[in-house]
């Protein structure tokens, strides 16, 4: 039998916990953001004719937790519209242990330590959706061993309709050492007893990171690009991002203009919703096409769960709803729209209610993209009645 | 002759014990007074002082202590709903509010925008409906639990009657029946936990010879095989999106509550709870010994299998409404019976109000601490609840020894 004292000694000190731990829950500064929302370069609204491929700098990444940080940001790379390789050094891409090297063998460090390759890999496995979505952009077909079962869902994955080409690999060790991998490329999401017994297994593991942000993930793509050995396709692929995120930046209304219009992302599961915070992939996507998240003005940080009252209070002009229509998208649309609650809030007075492609607004690969896009068209439908967005491109050559 | 003269010198003895748990427990200090049952600081002494004049409740012990724990109980569940009702991320004056509620009984005129009388009307209120009524549901369920397996560690899932629910809850969102009828996952969830307490009553009564403990053992085994179907459900669904509905309605919470949940709830919570109460007394008997309550003329098996399908009815729904929220049923009835005693005519409609008061202020709390978010509400029932229980634990060493 535990003594009084024990019993008011363990209480005291439950008691202090669960104080701390809901403290720590109403203080939004204490939790730490998954990926700094992109910081664009103010700008001033202006008509582009066109989508045009643009020299613009490599943007200084961000230097969130357990992503590759930046030793030495300057000089940053120029990227050219048509790149050549042997030309491009990387030397802000930390984990390139020798940027200079284009040829092979050649060695990456990354959270899992350093590697070599001492040729491109031809049996590459990726364990995380959004570097998935990253290697179909950059290596032919033949070069991936197998994709993970994610990859092939219309849900939640950007390239859905390539990965069902492709042998699907079910998680675990096992699974991974039977699909043979020259290289497995895993994220902060892989568990580590996983990693080592494939190390253990004599099969370099290499962890780049994964960010909620385009520009965040900009270093990724590069280093990847670097290690499989398509440093070529990695450039055209950054600058294709780039040249997308400039056509938006130019003509939407800069940080912190009156005229961003409130807009929130929200999805509901089983009568819960949820909204997307500040340092989500969709806040990212709202701040870079001109919008300001009222999620994460009002300091939710992260998915957090909210009630119809809350959008009430936040009085968003603009709500999004990255939910299959068929997955409870439209349903929630359609209640949102003739909820009494909510009749005096601009979205549903204006019918600004959107269901949009949950993969473009969840990924942690540049697909997000074509969420800001997307955004974009929605928020000022006028400023980009001109342009006519598309898909990024899977890697078709040899 | 002789047996009546038995059974009322046994009754005399089991009141005058206070119905505490003397059988499990003999070394128990035997407690005299009812009133010792409340302390004897200063303040309790006058409270039950005050209460005795009433003539009313001066004539009935029990009587006075179910109104010694419940005004104290009313008076802060007022002051909650007061404070819930007025709280919310979206900023309402007080007065507004007021008028607005005033309205609700017909009172008055209200002159707040539309919008704030929704959130109010709407939300607030059905919300905390639901909490109270939800509240009441887990806290009766406790304490029946507890009292009819004469096991602290019971709680109102103890013979998987909450898995049962859960189980018709993730068969109904992973068929597609809940997109096809709103209605279908209560219903299910219903279903499964009626379903659930069927086969386990049957499997414990197998050879004719039923027993409690059977019935406890074959309820824990059914709740994890259920568990184990549970997961394997979720682990295979192919659609990601329906994955991810069961996942958040395990996590339950009273979000989302609108008057239609409250109106289908609490005619079944009502008539669980009014069952249990009436049959309190019998509790109490059953609590000591079977035979003893057979001795004094309590159908012991109609009583207890009536007591377990009250029981049982009030914790579906409570699932089914809210999914599963931990804690309420475990904590609610012992911190009670800390206070009150052991007596379930006291314990069971006390723990009905606790119940109720303490959901109300847990949700509360979960809508409020990092408003205008929400955390889930079984979060607070177990991060408040348990310090807040181990610390009643510690003020009342000698009492927790009945428990």
């Amino acid at each position: 039998m535990l003594s009084s004292c024990n019993i008011r000694h363990i209480s005291t000190v439950l008691l202090v916990t669960a104080m701390v731990i809901l403290s720590i829950a109403a203080c939004g500064e204490a939790a730490e953001p998954t990926g700094a929302p992109p910081i664009l370069p103010p700008a001033t609204p202006t008509r582009v004719p066109e989508l045009v491929p643009t020299n613009a700098p490599v943007p200084a990444p961000t230097n969130t937790p357990g992503s590759a940080p930046i030793s030495n940001p300057q000089p940053t790379p120029t990227l050219a519209p048509t790149p050549d390789p042997t030309k491009v050094p990387y030397p802000a891409v930390l984990g390139i242990v020798d940027p200079s090297n284009l040829g092979w063998p050649r060695q990456v460090e990354t959270d899992e330590g350093q590697i070599t390759l001492s040729g491109p890999p031809q049996r590459i496995l990726t364990y995380s959706l959004g570097h998935d979505e990253m290697l179909l952009a950059l290596v032919a077909p033949h070069r991936i061993a197998a994709l993970g079962k994610f990859a092939t869902s219309p849900a939640y994955s950007n390239v859905a309709d390539q990965a069902v080409k492709f042998p699907v690999f079910e998680k675990g060790a096992e699974n991974v050492l039977a699909a043979k991998p020259d290289l497995l490329i895993v994220s902060a999401f892989t568990k580590q007893d996983l990693v080592d017994l494939v190390k253990d297994a004599g099969i370099p593991v290499a962890r780049p990171a994964l960010e909620s942000s385009s520009e965040g993930n900009i270093p990724n793509i590069l280093l990847m690009g670097y290690m499989l050995g398509a440093e070529e396709r990695a450039i055209e692929l950054v600058a294709d991002i780039e040249g997308r995120l400039k056509l938006i930046a130019d003509r939407v209304p800069p940080h912190g203009d009156a005229d961003r219009p409130a807009v929130i992302s929200i999805t509901r599961f089983s009568d819960s919703i949820s909204v997307s915070g500040g340092g989500t992939s969709g806040s990212g996507i709202i701040e870079a096409a001109g919008g300001t998240n009222a999620a994460a003005r009002d300091d939710i940080d992260g998915f957090q769960k909210i009630s119809v009252e809350s959008i009430a209070a936040m009085n968003p002009d603009f709500i999004l709803i990255p939910q299959g229509p068929e997955a409870g998208g439209n349903q929630l649309r359609d209640d949102l729209l003739s909820d009494p609650v909510l009749a005096t809030v601009p979205a549903v007075a204006n019918g600004e209610i959107h269901v949009v492609d949950a993969p473009n607004f969840i990924t942690l690969s540049h697909w997000n993209v074509r969420g800001i896009e997307r955004t974009a068209e929605i928020l000022f439908p006028d400023l980009f009645a001109d342009v006519s967005f598309s898909d990024f491109e899977t890697y078709t050559g040899e | 002759m002789g047996q009546q003269v038995r059974s009322r010198q046994s009754l005399s003895r089991l009141e005058r014990q206070g119905f505490l748990l003397q059988t499990a427990k003999p070394e128990t200090p035997n407690l005299r007074s009812n009133d010792r049952h409340y302390g004897g600081n200063r303040i309790e002494r006058l409270y039950f002082g005050w209460l005795r004049r009433s003539p009313f409740l001066s004539r009935s012990p029990v009587l006075l202590k179910l109104a010694g724990g419940a005004v104290p109980l009313v008076i802060i569940g007022v002051a909650l709903m007061v404070t819930a009702v007025a709280l919310g991320p979206y900023t309402i004056p007080f007065s507004n509010t007021a008028d607005i509620l005033l309205h609700q009984f017909g009172i008055g005129e209200v002159s707040a925008p539309e919008a704030e009388q929704a959130i109010v009307a709407s939300i607030r209120l059905p919300r905390i409906a639901l909490a109270l009524i939800v509240g009441a549901a887990l806290g009766v369920a406790g304490a029946v639990m507890q009292g009819l397996f004469r096991n602290p560690m019971a709680d109102p899932g103890i013979i998987g009657v909450s898995a049962g629910g859960a189980l018709g809850a993730i068969i109904a969102i992973s068929s597609g029946a809940q997109a096809a009828f709103v209605l279908a996952l209560p219903a299910m969830s219903f279903a499964g936990a009626g379903g659930t307490l069927a086969l386990v009553y049957a499997i414990a009564s197998v050879g004719g010879r039923f027993s409690m403990s059977a019935l406890l053992l074959c309820g824990v085994a059914v709740g994890a095989f259920i568990a184990a179907i549970i997961s394997a459900i979720i682990l295979f669904t192919e659609n990601l999106e329906a994955q991810r509905d069961m996942l958040f309605w395990l996590a339950g919470g009273l979000d989302a509550t609108r008057w239609g949940d409250v109106h289908l709830s609490l005619p079944f919570i009502a008539f669980g709870v009014a069952i249990s109460v009436f049959l309190s007394r019998d509790l109490n008997l059953l609590m000591v010994s079977e035979d003893e309550a057979r001795s004094l003329g309590v159908r012991v098996g109609l009583t207890r299998n009536t007591l377990l399908a009250a029981a049982s009815l009030i914790t579906g729904t409570a699932v089914a409404f809210s999914g599963t929220i931990a804690f309420v049923g475990l904590i609610v009835p012992h911190a009670l019976r800390l206070i009150t005693g052991a007596d379930n005519r006291v314990l069971v409609p006390l723990s009905a109000l606790g119940g109720g008061v303490f959901m109300l202020a847990a949700d509360t709390l979960a809508r409020m601490v990092i408003s205008p978010a929400e955390v889930s509400v079984g979060i607070i029932t177990a991060l408040v609840g348990a310090p807040f229980f181990l610390m009643l634990l510690a003020r009342n060493k000698a009492r927790a020894s009945m428990l």
